[in-house]
């Protein structure tokens, strides 16, 4: 038994502790959302550099701060029209409404001569009126939004020049001055003007509105799809009407800055700058998208708009050859955006799969065992429930000889003992069940690949136990959230151990794994007494099944591409070491699950062929295999055929199970023994094999040689 | 220096030379299961080449010459030529001649040894299909000069372009080459002005030969499979029986040397990323992502390194209908077909069968 082996001697099993690989990188940083606004943001690079390189003395302390005072309102404008846009309207107003709020500021502090507080709120409701007028109209009565905001932007204009000229003397003549007015207009704040703290706090706001706000999320489901989020139930004209409102408000913002800076108003005031604006949103956005709220992005395409704009005229050119050359400009940039954009996805697909040399050795220790060298054992195996479960990837039986199985549509079934002749749905999970296990007190724990750890009671109660681990240090990829589950087994103490198969696949393609051979896998322990989730091994080569020795100590895991079987010490004097146990296989090891002799089996759920395991030396043949063929065509581990071995602590195949002519039952991912009878599963199947095993404990059940009970 | 730019290029994109695109089974060649389900035919050990004579069907298998009525019924062993025959050829005389390494002898239609008929002094090895021209003398396809014929696959994968064409004057044994430095030519028609089509294996494609040799150009190119042997059919057209189906994997692993030759070094033949005349037969076969099994199935559209498909051909190469065993089937590796008796005949050298087909019930 287990007491008597020496395991000292068994090779220490090296599992590296960082790996890190510049392609991975590219595609982890291609497949994140931020990189989107990689062209826009290069852009912005590029103008600086360039105007690093041709003017002197431009990226001084005063100069920036100078750019910084009036960025303010220009930024402001900008983002009240990410709004509108994002909730897929567009406000040509902004420029009327600038001009409209900047001149009632100047109104109240002038010649009403109301404290600031005061002139901010009428500012700002001037500001929210007109965003009113036009979300009344574009939102609420369902107007086109380019008419209504144009004819809110004539109108406004109109009466701003009234209004503007009636009271031009007067405002430019007043006296009146004002401690707060003038440091919201003139002073600095940790030697940053007031103005650019302003547009700093609202981008902030705006950023937390449409990433954690309801109401930001409804903006851009709106945007997004109009039809959809209506059949979701989003009040769809209410939203676009609060969001030119809350753009109304933004300007409003703006104004009051430029009122308070400037002190004065002209005809020209906020003419033309609905058109900066828009161009400043679609070089950050990369066109004109709605349902997209990419502050980041826009501010990018501001700067990069407003640097250029600022340098070009600073250096003396002509108005009219500024403007053309601005045009030019714009229009590269957008060219090489909308081209970066449209080939992002395949140029992730073909950096995607990141290989890795991989050096198979030749089979060893399977001497006598190999299918032409035994009797075909699994055709003669007997089918339970065929066509009534659908991808069973792991059999569990309780005490009672009920089988459980998971299905591909994420249901539990349970294939009642005796006759195991009808499937019942125990519990719908969702997600993919793979691996099974019975704790102490006979509930269900499950893997399961897209959702995390799963406890289901047998009263069919599904209860999520954890989905999310700590994050890598060294990971581009948020790896945070558990995705490929695959199995699991449970200490005498009750720490559940799972491994995740890959954190770079999913359940759908998981066999492309095999074509990286990179340790993509990771080892976790969920421990129920503290809720606590922890990665003990990261980078394993696909671990896949998991088993708790006979002596409660270690746990074995299979890493199956890598065709061995470790035990990673949980309990005693050596916790916390890997040991090999098991390797040189001819297939790739599945689950494992204990015998009722004190020794293991373990599924060999594919078959190496000597074909891949020349191209797993050879990381180029794959990484261009992957960009110039079909996925389909690729190249695959033979996942058709397995078998069944059994081996013991010591690492030494004592038995095998085959069905050579891959006739009745030869996909195979996981078995249980069971009072003399070994129940197979497999990924695949739509059927449950059992065999009959020779001169075995006949009342031997898991659950009993776990838990000490019947 | 322009075209190394544009190979440098096309490699780097995967466009013309370095393409790895297949045609696909269309039209004509839209995949069935007629092969796959015609009744039970005759088991034969490898059975290869299959002709016509004037009393009945002759086919090869092993070192041995079967014979087979035309109508059904029992056949018997015709001869054995001592060593394995690699093709067969009958006159309308009923002259048959036959080639083994050993080279070609001539028999009568009953199997006794034909008196007055010589190969000449020629070692005529490797010999992959032949034909009797209407002046009686008898072209001769030779597959490869660097490699025996049981290492097909090798010549494919080393890209060899050693075969030939020849001219055999049976009676004097005088021979003349015709053609070389061929893709491994697999199989011979003679048209009724003389001209010679041949199938060229390795280049997926039939050419034509004038009398004396010249190519005068190429009737089908870029064919989904590997072509074999050609044979008349009834309506004054032809069959072509395709071998091994081409794939993209393959196409792949032809242009990456280094990969190709380490497997060639260390893999054992019948496990290589090559075409094979049958598959499925060992866990140790390179398996593609198609082809896994689901429910236990494999999809008969999954990637296969082996395939049955006979085409039917007009008189001017057009593709009028196909037979195929798809994915999964056991009727692969159709090496040649003939029309007799109102039905189609097919070895299958993969499935060791001898296949028949009605024709009549196929319609059109």
């Amino acid at each position: 038994m287990a007491a008597d082996i020496d395991f000292a001697s068994l090779p220490k099993q090296h599992v590296p502790r960082l790996v890190l690989s510049p392609r991975r990188i590219v595609a982890d940083v291609l497949s994140k959302g931020w990189v989107e606004s990689l062209i826009p943001f290069v852009a912005l690079v590029c103008v600086v550099a360039g105007v690093l390189i041709s003017t002197d003395g431009y990226f001084t302390a005063s100069n920036l701060r100078n750019l910084a005072q009036y960025a303010a309102d220009g930024g402001l404008v900008v983002l009240a029209l990410l709004i509108v846009v994002a909730v897929g309207g567009i406000d040509l107003s902004v420029g009327s409404n600038f001009a409209m709020s900047a001149f009632v500021a100047l109104f109240c502090f002038h010649i009403l001569q109301l404290p600031v507080p005061a002139v901010l709120v009428a500012t700002l409701a001037t500001g929210a009126a007109i965003g009113a007028v036009n979300g009344v109209i574009a939102g609420l009565l369902g107007c086109g939004a380019l008419l209504t905001t144009l004819g809110t932007m004539i109108t406004t204009r109109g009466l701003y020049t009234l209004a503007s000229q009636a009271q031009l003397v007067q405002i430019s003549t007043s006296a009146r001055m004002d401690d707060v007015w003038d440091w919201i207009g003139f002073e600095k704040l940790f030697t940053l003007p007031v103005g650019f703290w302003v547009l700093v706090v609202v981008a902030a706001l705006v950023f937390v509105m449409f990433r954690q706000t309801r109401f930001g999320w409804h903006v851009l489901a709106v945007g997004g799809n109009r039809k959809a989020a209506r059949h979701g139930g989003i009040r769809v004209r209410s939203t676009i009407f609060v969001a030119y409102v809350l753009a109304g408000l933004v300007v409003g913002i703006a104004g009051f800055l430029f009122a308070a800076r400037q002190n004065s108003v002209g005809s020209d005031t906020g003419i033309g700058m609905e058109f900066f604006a828009l161009t400043a949103l679609v070089v950050g956005l990369g066109g004109f998208v709605p349902g997209r709220g990419a502050v980041l992005s826009v501010l990018i395409g501001f700067a990069t708009i407003y640097i250029l704009n600022n340098a070009m005229i600073n250096a003396g050119f002509r108005g009219d050859f500024v403007q053309l050359s601005m045009g030019a400009i714009i229009i590269l940039i957008l060219a090489i955006d909308v081209k970066f954009r449209k080939n992002r996805h395949r140029l992730l697909a073909s950096t995607y799969l990141d290989p890795v040399a991989f050096e198979t050795d030749a089979v060893e220790g399977m001497r006598g065992l190999m299918p032409h060298e035994t009797a075909p054992k699994l055709k003669a195996a007997e089918i339970l429930a065929a066509g009534q479960v659908d991808g069973p990837e792991d059999v569990l039986l309780d005490a009672a000889g009920n089988i459980y199985c998971g299905s591909r549509d994420g249901y539990l079934f349970r294939i009642a003992a005796p006759d195991h002749a009808k499937a019942e749905v125990l519990a719908k999970i969702g997600g993919r069940p793979l691996g099974l296990a019975l704790d102490r007190e006979g509930r269900i724990v499950t893997c399961v690949a897209g959702m995390g750890l799963v406890r289901v009671g047998m009263d069919g109660k599904v209860e999520l136990l954890t989905d999310q681990t700590e994050r890598s240090l060294f990971s581009v990829q948020d790896d945070t959230t558990i995705r490929m589950a695959d199995d699991l087994d449970i200490a005498p103490d009750g720490r559940i151990y799972f491994s995740e198969a890959t954190i770079r696949y999913e359940m759908h393609d998981w066999p492309v794994d095999a074509l990286e051979s990179r340790g993509n896998g990771r080892l976790i322990c969920f421990d129920p007494k503290t809720g606590r989730t922890q990665t003990v091994l990261r980078n394993l080569i696909f671990p896949n099944g998991i088993c708790t020795a006979q002596d409660g100590q270690s746990i074995l895991f299979a890493e199956s591409w890598a065709c061995r079987i470790s035990r990673y010490y949980i309990d005693g004097p050596k916790a916390g070491t890997v040991e090999r146990v098991l390797d040189r296989l001819p297939g790739y090891p599945d689950n494992i699950n204990r015998a009722s002799d004190g020794t293991y089996w373990a599924a060999i759920m594919g078959m190496r062929s000597p074909a891949l395991d020349v191209a797993l030396r050879m990381p180029g043949f794959r990484k261009r295999m992957a960009r110039r063929i079909a996925p389909d065509q690729w190249l695959y581990p033979n996942l058709n055929i397995g078998c069944v071995i059994r081996f013991d602590d010591k690492g030494e195949v004592l038995e095998t199970l085959w069905d050579q002519g891959a006739e009745n039952h030869p996909m195979i991912t996981s078995m249980r023994e069971h009072k003399g009878y070994l129940y197979l599963g497999g990924i695949t199947n739509n059927r449950i094999g059992r065999i009959k095993l020779e001169g075995r404990d006949t009342s031997w059940s898991g659950y009993r040689n776990y838990w000490g009970r019947a | 220096m322009a075209n190394a730019l544009r190979n440098w290029v096309d490699r780097f994109l995967g466009r013309g030379e370095a393409a790895v695109t297949v045609p696909p089974l269309d039209g004509a060649l839209k995949p069935n299961n007629i092969l796959e389900e015609a009744p039970a035919g005759i088991h034969a050990k490898t059975p290869d080449n299959l002709v016509v004579t004037t009393t009945g069907l002759v086919y090869s298998g092993g070192s041995t010459l079967h014979h087979q009525p035309a109508s059904g019924g029992a056949g018997g062993v015709l001869l054995d030529a001592g060593a394995a025959v690699t093709a067969i050829a009958a006159s309308e005389t009923g002259l048959l001649a036959v080639a083994t390494p050993r080279g070609i002898a001539f028999f009568d239609a009953s199997g006794s040894p034909a008196a007055g008929f010589s190969s000449g002094t020629q070692a005529w090895a490797n010999v992959t299909a032949m034909a009797f021209s209407p002046d009686g003398s008898l072209v001769v396809a030779v597959g490869s000069s660097k490699n025996a014929l049981e290492n097909w696959q090798r010549d494919l994968l080393d890209g060899e372009r050693s075969g030939s064409v020849w001219r055999l004057d049976p009676k004097t044994g005088q021979a003349a080459v015709l053609a070389n430095r061929l893709g491994f030519p697999n199989g011979i028609a003679i048209e009724p002005d003389g001209t010679i089509v041949v199938s060229e294996a390795w280049e997926k494609r039939l050419i034509r030969l004038d009398a004396g040799g010249k190519m005068l150009g190429q009737v089908m190119e870029d064919l989904p499979g590997y072509p074999a042997r050609i044979s008349g059919s009834a309506r004054q057209g032809y069959w072509l029986s395709v071998f091994a189906p081409r794939s993209q994997l393959i196409e792949f692993v032809l242009r990456e040397d280094v990969y190709r030759k380490a497997m060639m070094a260390e893999v054992a033949p019948e496990f290589w990323i090559a075409p094979a005349l049958r598959s499925g037969y060992s866990f140790r076969e390179p398996m593609q992502g198609g082809a896994l099994k689901q429910m236990g199935i494999l999809k008969p559209w999954a990637p296969t390194r082996s395939y049955g498909l006979v085409i039917e051909l007009t008189a001017d190469f057009v593709p009028l209908r196909s037979f195929h065993s798809r994915a999964g089937g056991r009727r692969h590796g159709i090496t040649s077909a003939v029309e007799a008796g109102g039905k189609l005949w097919a070895t299958s050298k993969g499935g060791d069968e001898v296949i028949a087909v009605n024709l009549g019930m196929q319609g059109n």
